[in-house]
């Protein structure tokens, strides 16, 4: 627990600690996008997905953004969630679990044996694998923060505990999407 | 290396800032001290304020002086510095509000929060032109000496009325204000500090109403050798007319005469103190008495104490001091005079160990056996949203608030019949944020609605000086000594009751009349007391007005303000004429600590979010001081600056909170099973092409 809350009770403030996030992911995307398409593959693609896993994802990235939105908004400013914006949070937050549920169901890579054949041929880049995993991991610890925080079974500073590990947790899930979205496109676009 | 800058940097601010404190606790070691934790038996001599050795058997003794007594051994200019005493200094941080003084006067149905403290909502009464000594008379008795009633602070005052006056003679007139205002510190001397008041052992004799009582008859020298009970004293100095002269021949035999109660005196003069280093729960709760309405009237017996008290401890376990006398308030964010941190006797630092997010030395953590709180299940958001003593302190969050009575307000400690609507009404219990501030945690507070005289220029409403304003409205509002019950006291002629009753009925006794003659008689009592108001409060109205031509009389209470509608109505000022004359002075209240099983919330979610929780729904009805007002009811929601459909949205999402629980596990467990099943199946799949 102690080694929990070494790593969770940052010192930084959020203002900081999300323009750091931002400036790391950014300058990440550029370069690699510049990367990607000065070297681009031009694979054939074939959609692998009904359209309910593609509704899916894209609510589940709706909603994602929503909670993002309203945490980090308010963390930006260096306010408590409040209002509207926390409704809209802990509104979210169910169809968050339920879409979480799906993307899992649907779109985690099955297994690496699988990728001789075309139609998976996006499963086969590092990035869109490893942020699949990323983002269903982080996920489940923001989820899991939440959900723990509402049995009766931490105490007031495991409870702070839990709600520090929940927005580091939320800053994982909105990072992994963000790659998983580019790397979506990318392998979509046929370049990887 | 690098890691080493950070820590130095640290070393170097530090050194900074102690370097203050560490020089002030050296200026406090000039004197002796035993520093046995038995305590120092106080056999001593007692001195008068010329600093000469008592000797009770003279003729005429003088009273002692505590400042000169005590200040033999212990440093009073330094204690006399101290919180409760630098009320005038404004560089003390004035902190978040707290009690302010009421200047009451039922005969005018006045009662106006005053502070010197920048403390919103209140009045400074130095721009209210109060003099200094006005304000030490009228609550030096609630008060331990010195402060406001120091002399360097009456010199002051004096100086600068003089001043004024002056400068009002060369302009050849004097403000109305200053006709009012009286300063007779030249007849009483300033007001002693009384170590006393704090540090008598409860049973020693010491009585800090004596002391009050001595105060009142503007007896401030005598009052702390009445209070500790080594003498009596005889004499009041208010009888002394404003021009009495101390010093003149013959003046002596007026002012107030001593008796030292020589069996207080061992063989060699000296007298045995009976006093504690740290002062009892009874020496606080002489002024800082708060309990429900509902408990006077012997009815104490069904409320309990605070937690903290009723487990053993005392007020100065947490409410603690140095010899500065920078007593801690202990709410979050509190900061003291001499930088000491005062995070650990805050509710979260004593009992967390932690205060925004930052952890307190091992040795501020749990001290005095605090025990860890648990919440267990409660979502950590509400730490954001809730002070510690929303949910712990104060009255049980009812529908309505709970009306309070307070010692210094209501003087308790007075031997008097209490019904618990003794004026001012004060409500606890609110929970408000502390600040305008939409992202203020909500504190259960205190509200006291004041109601005064005063003169609207330009748009400003600006209060009357409380004596002024009885010099100009006492004969037109014809009241003697309670504004509230005589204004509204009518008496129907007999002429009126003949003319209801009947001429056979009208000479019966009103234990004989019927329902329906009662009734009728009532009906008739409540216009006449309609008009009496109506009548005689237009009259005072324009009896200010006609001492400040040209600007509009008011008079607040209860949330409104009412002025003059020609010659014989009454009129309500709207909202925007009134802007925030009447509003509430408002302050957090940390007191009475309740069990955790009391605790707001103890019964789950809906103690609060459910369609007619208190929390939002309350209605907080101000307290008016005018008879027959009826004060219009305010929301809670509307003072906590809450959206009322927003609260209502949150009531019905958590109608479903247990479905809602139970659903988002089973999928979250549900989401784990498929993502731990895709790990084992994308190892199995992976060791399986290594082996093959």
């Amino acid at each position: 627990m102690s080694i929990l809350a070494d790593i969770a009770i940052i010192a930084w403030p959020w203002r900081t600690i999300l323009l750091t996030a931002t400036v790391i992911v950014g300058a990440f995307l550029v370069l690699h996008a510049v990367w990607v398409a000065c070297t681009p593959r031009h694979l054939t693609v074939r959609e692998r997905h009904g359209a309910i896993s593609r509704v899916a994802y894209v609510l589940f990235v709706l909603v994602t953004v929503v909670l993002a939105a309203t945490a980090f908004g308010n963390l930006w400013r260096g306010v408590s969630m409040k209002g509207y914006a926390l409704l809209a949070h802990v509104a979210a937050s169910g169809a968050f679990l339920f879409l979480l549920l799906c993307l899992s169901l649907f779109f985690l890579p099955r297994g690496t044996d699988r990728t001789g054949q075309p139609h998976e041929l996006e499963h086969r880049w590092w990035l869109a694998r490893w942020s699949a995993w990323m983002l269903v991991g982080s996920s489940i610890v923001a989820a899991a923060t939440m959900l723990v925080s509402m049995l009766p079974l931490a105490d007031t500073n495991g409870l702070l505990l839990l709600a520090q590990v929940h927005r580091v947790g939320g800053l994982a899930v909105l990072v992994s999407l963000i790659l998983h979205v580019y790397a979506m496109s990318v392998t979509r676009a046929g370049w990887r | 290396m690098i890691r080493i800058f950070p820590r130095l940097l640290k070393v170097s601010l530090w050194c900074c800032l102690a370097w203050q404190p560490v020089e002030q606790v050296t200026a406090q070691n000039r004197f002796a001290t035993s520093d046995n934790q038995s305590g120092y038996v106080h056999w001593i001599d007692l001195y008068d304020a010329n600093n000469t050795r008592i000797d009770p058997n003279q003729e005429n003794p003088p009273p002692y002086d505590p400042g000169k007594t005590c200040g033999r051994c212990h440093d009073v200019e330094q204690i006399a510095h101290g919180w409760h005493f630098n009320a005038l200094d404004s560089k003390v941080p004035a902190g978040r509000p707290g009690f302010p003084w009421v200047w009451r006067d039922p005969r005018t149905g006045t009662f106006l929060p005053l502070s010197y403290r920048d403390w919103a909502k209140s009045w400074n009464p130095d721009r209210l032109g109060m003099t200094r000594w006005e304000v030490a008379a009228h609550f030096g008795g609630y008060l331990p000496g010195a402060g406001v009633g120091s002399g360097p602070s009456l010199a002051t005052s004096s100086m600068a009325s003089t001043e004024q006056r002056e400068v009002a003679d060369d302009a050849d007139q004097e403000t109305e204000e200053q006709q009012f205002a009286t300063d007779r510190t030249a007849i009483t001397g300033p007001l002693p500090l009384d170590c006393m008041i704090c540090h008598h052992r409860p049973g020693s004799g010491y009585s800090p109403f004596a002391w009050t009582e001595q105060i009142e008859s503007q007896n401030f020298a005598y009052a702390p050798t009445a209070a500790a009970g080594i003498g009596t004293v005889t004499g009041n100095t208010s009888r002394l007319r404003d021009d009495f002269d101390p010093a003149a021949d013959g003046a002596a035999d007026r002012l107030p005469k001593v008796a030292y109660d020589l069996n207080r005196f061992r063989t060699d003069g000296k007298v045995f103190f009976d006093l504690v280093r740290k002062p009892s729960n009874d020496a606080c709760y002489y002024c800082h008495t708060n309990m429900p309405a509902a408990a006077v009237g012997g009815q104490r017996w069904l409320h309990d104490e605070d937690v903290h008290l009723r487990a053993g401890m005392q007020c100065a376990d947490c409410h603690r001091n140095g010899l500065d006398h920078h007593t801690v308030r202990g709410f979050a964010g509190e900061r003291h005079a001499h930088g000491f941190s005062m995070a650990a006797f805050s509710c979260q630092g004593c009992h967390l160990g932690e205060v925004d997010g930052r952890r307190l030395e091992a040795s501020n953590v749990g001290r005095l056996g605090a025990p860890r709180p648990l919440h267990r299940g409660l979502p950590p958001l509400h730490f954001e949203k809730l002070s510690c003593t929303a949910c712990h302190s104060g009255p049980v969050t009812e529908q309505e608030l709970d009306r309070q009575v307070n010692s210094m307000i209501h003087r308790l400690g007075e031997h008097v019949k209490r019904d618990g609507d003794e004026l001012p009404g004060i409500v606890g219990g609110a929970l408000l944020p502390l600040t305008s501030s939409s992202d203020s945690p909500l504190y259960p507070h205190r509200l006291l609605w004041p109601s005064y005289w005063a003169v609207m220029e330009k748009g400003t409403i600006q209060p009357l000086h409380p004596e002024r304003a009885y010099e100009l409205v006492r004969r037109a509002l014809r009241v003697r000594r309670d504004f509230s019950e005589e204004l509204a006291e009518v008496r129907l002629p007999l002429s009126q009751r003949r003319e209801i009753l009947g001429d056979s009925r009208a000479g019966v006794r009103e234990e004989d009349w019927t329902d329906e003659e009662r009734q009728q008689i009532r009906a008739a009592e409540a216009q006449l007391r309609k008009s009496q108001i109506s009548e005689r409060m237009v009259a005072a109205l324009s009896a200010i007005e006609e001492a400040y031509p040209g600007q509009q009389a008011v008079y607040i209470s209860g949330g409104q303000g009412f002025v003059r509608d020609g010659d014989t109505g009454l009129k309500k000022l709207d909202r925007e004429q009134l802007g925030d004359a009447a509003d509430p002075y408002k302050w957090p209240l940390a007191h009475n600590v309740r069990p955790a099983r009391q605790a707001l919330g103890a019964d789950g979610c809906t103690d609060c979010h459910r369609a007619d929780a208190p929390l939002f729904n309350m209605e907080v009805r101000p307290i008016a001081v005018l008879p027959d007002q009826q004060p219009a009811a305010v929301p809670i929601h509307r003072l906590q600056g809450i959206d009322r459909q927003l609260a209502e949205r949150w009531n019905r999402l958590f109608g479903g909170r247990e479905l809602f629980k139970v659903v988002g596990w089973g999928m979250f467990l549900a989401t784990c099973g498929i993502f731990f099943a895709a790990v084992v199946w994308n190892l199995g799949s992976y060791w399986n092409r290594r082996a093959s």
